[in-house]
């Protein structure tokens, strides 16, 4: 089954750590995905940069509004994505588990969409 | 004969779907053949075929295999596989299989990526057979609710892809206290009844053992079952004849079931022993305690205390804290439970809960504050819909009246 693994974490707390903790956690996050990879759990993810570069879009009435920011101001913030496979949810929270921002955000886990080639 | 069928499904639908989503990983379509099952049993104007489990059994796997055949997926064909592989003729390693299979459902049904309301609703549906009016009689709630909960909880289970399977081992102790949580709500609801209509406490004790005899070393089931057998065995003093609750220390203690308590006794010495104590063993001691005692007199009412520290170590609640401070008005005095009950008074979870003032009411009577306790008890009364409980707390009111008038 394939799941979306969205990662939240507060932006801020990033920032109050000391310059190596981003280093250490980027290493993780290599370490972790190279793990997953091998197992073939991983089928694709990426970083995102803050919400202080984001932009929402909506369409109503034919009109295209854009504003700056992200969609809603939240505690914690969209910081990243995996896109896995896996046996079940329990395996999935396994692999949540493994993702280094789990240690002091949250990671959401949202199966995706039936495609024909994912049905079980 | 529309009891019949409802027997039929309080009996077998546990074992049924367990059965088949162990075949089909897909409680949707196992429930649409049992449902069918249940159908043709009634169609035919014969006799139901005795002994009945192993020809539902039989019945079930040919229409879960035909269904397979006709999907033609590559991994329900290995499932097919599987299923015919399961052919088993040696009758104690199908029971095994069973209660397997039993258990995987039971986990999957209080799986905590459903939240707690949903794994009561499925558990009483899919493992205890109870038909949605039944389960929305059961717990108080409209039926269109308990509708719309299942839907989205079976929902959930399949888009979510929640395994019918039984924990690793490192996961095993927290997800046995979802499940026991479950089990301990179905029996607290079912100890509300003077007559318990669907059975539930039965049904919990039932399931709790169940769980006890698979998995033997968690001493938290054990504890569990314990607790339940310790109130199972004051049934026949809980009620009067006219259906009026009568409380612990009015209880008649002849009426209590000493095999039970002998029973639920070992078995609280056997978790204890293990040295891994948790909430289900500790209120499962201080029943013991209660059980145990001659008469209410006699209560331990130090160690009943003592207990209950230990309790809020591990889990502290304001519900737990107002037991406790029952106990502290035994043990210590009305006026050190008063000073607790001072503390509670601004707890969001209590405000709407009937016992904290019942609780109240009795210790401002015991200090000679009839007028305050009888306004409490009138609070109490509109915060509960159980009419006994109504009962009960007019007739307290009423001879607290009596009592106060005398003086």
């Amino acid at each position: 089954m394939q799941y979306l693994m969205l990662i939240y974490s507060e932006e801020s707390y990033l920032k109050q750590q000391d310059d190596s903790f981003e280093d250490r956690l980027l290493e993780n996050y290599l370490s972790v995905i190279e793990t997953l990879q091998s197992e073939g759990v991983y089928l694709g993810g990426d970083r995102l940069r803050p919400t202080d570069t984001a932009t929402s879009v909506k369409v109503r009435e034919q009109k295209i509004l854009v504003t700056d920011g992200p969609f809603a101001e939240t505690k914690e913030q969209l910081g990243g994505y995996f896109m896995v496979d896996c046996k079940d949810l329990d395996h999935a929270t396994e692999v949540a588990a493994k993702i280094p921002s789990a240690q002091f955000g949250t990671i959401e886990i949202r199966p995706i969409w039936n495609r024909p080639e994912s049905e079980t | 004969m529309k009891l019949e069928i409802e027997n039929i499904y309080r009996q077998h639908t546990g074992k049924m779907l367990a059965y088949l989503c162990c075949i089909l990983k897909d409680l949707d379509k196992a429930e649409e053949i049992w449902h069918d099952i249940v159908a043709g049993l009634f169609e035919k104007e014969q006799d139901l075929p005795s002994p009945l489990l192993p020809w539902l059994k039989t019945c079930a796997k040919n229409k879960a295999i035909d269904h397979l055949r006709k999907q033609q997926l590559t991994l329900q064909k290995s499932q097919l596989v599987k299923a015919i592989a399961t052919e088993l003729t040696d009758l104690s390693q199908e029971e095994a299989l069973f209660n397997d299979q039993q258990l995987k459902l039971i986990f999957a049904c209080c799986h905590p990526a459903l939240e707690f309301d949903k794994q009561v609703a499925l558990t009483l549906n899919v493992v205890c057979g109870m038909s949605t009016e039944q389960i929305a009689t059961a717990l108080l709630i409209q039926t269109k609710t308990l509708e719309q909960r299942l839907t989205r909880a079976k929902r959930k289970i399949k888009l979510a892809g929640i395994p019918y399977e039984i924990p690793e081992q490192s996961q095993l102790t927290e997800r046995v206290q979802a499940v026991l949580k479950t089990l301990y709500l179905l029996f607290n609801n079912a100890v509300n009844h003077p007559h318990d209509p669907f059975h539930l406490e039965s049904d919990a004790i039932q399931l709790c053992t169940f769980l006890h005899k698979l998995i033997p070393q968690e001493p938290e089931i054990t504890g569990c079952l314990a607790l339940m057998l310790f109130h199972h065995s004051r049934r026949a003093s809980r009620f009067d004849s006219d259906g009026n609750l009568i409380v612990l220390p009015q209880q008649n203690r002849k009426k209590w079931d000493q095999t039970l308590i002998r029973q639920a006794d070992k078995l609280i010495q056997e978790a204890l022993n293990k040295k891994q104590i948790g909430v289900y063993q500790l209120q499962g001691a201080i029943q013991g305690l209660h059980s145990l005692a001659e008469s209410a007199e006699d209560t331990d009412w130090r160690q009943i205390e003592s207990l209950y520290y230990v309790l809020l170590n591990i889990e502290d609640s304001p519900v737990i804290r107002l037991n406790a401070a029952v106990a502290i008005s035994e043990s210590q005095g009305v006026d050190s439970a008063l000073i607790e009950l001072a503390h509670l008074e601004s707890e969001e979870e209590l405000k709407d809960y009937a016992s904290f003032y019942i609780v109240k009411a009795e210790l401002l009577f015991k200090k000679g504050q009839p007028k305050t306790a009888i306004e409490n008890l009138e609070i109490a009364k509109t915060l509960t819909n159980i009419s006994h409980e109504k009962r009960h707390l007019d007739n307290r009111i009423h001879q607290i009246k009596i009592i106060s008038q005398n003086n």
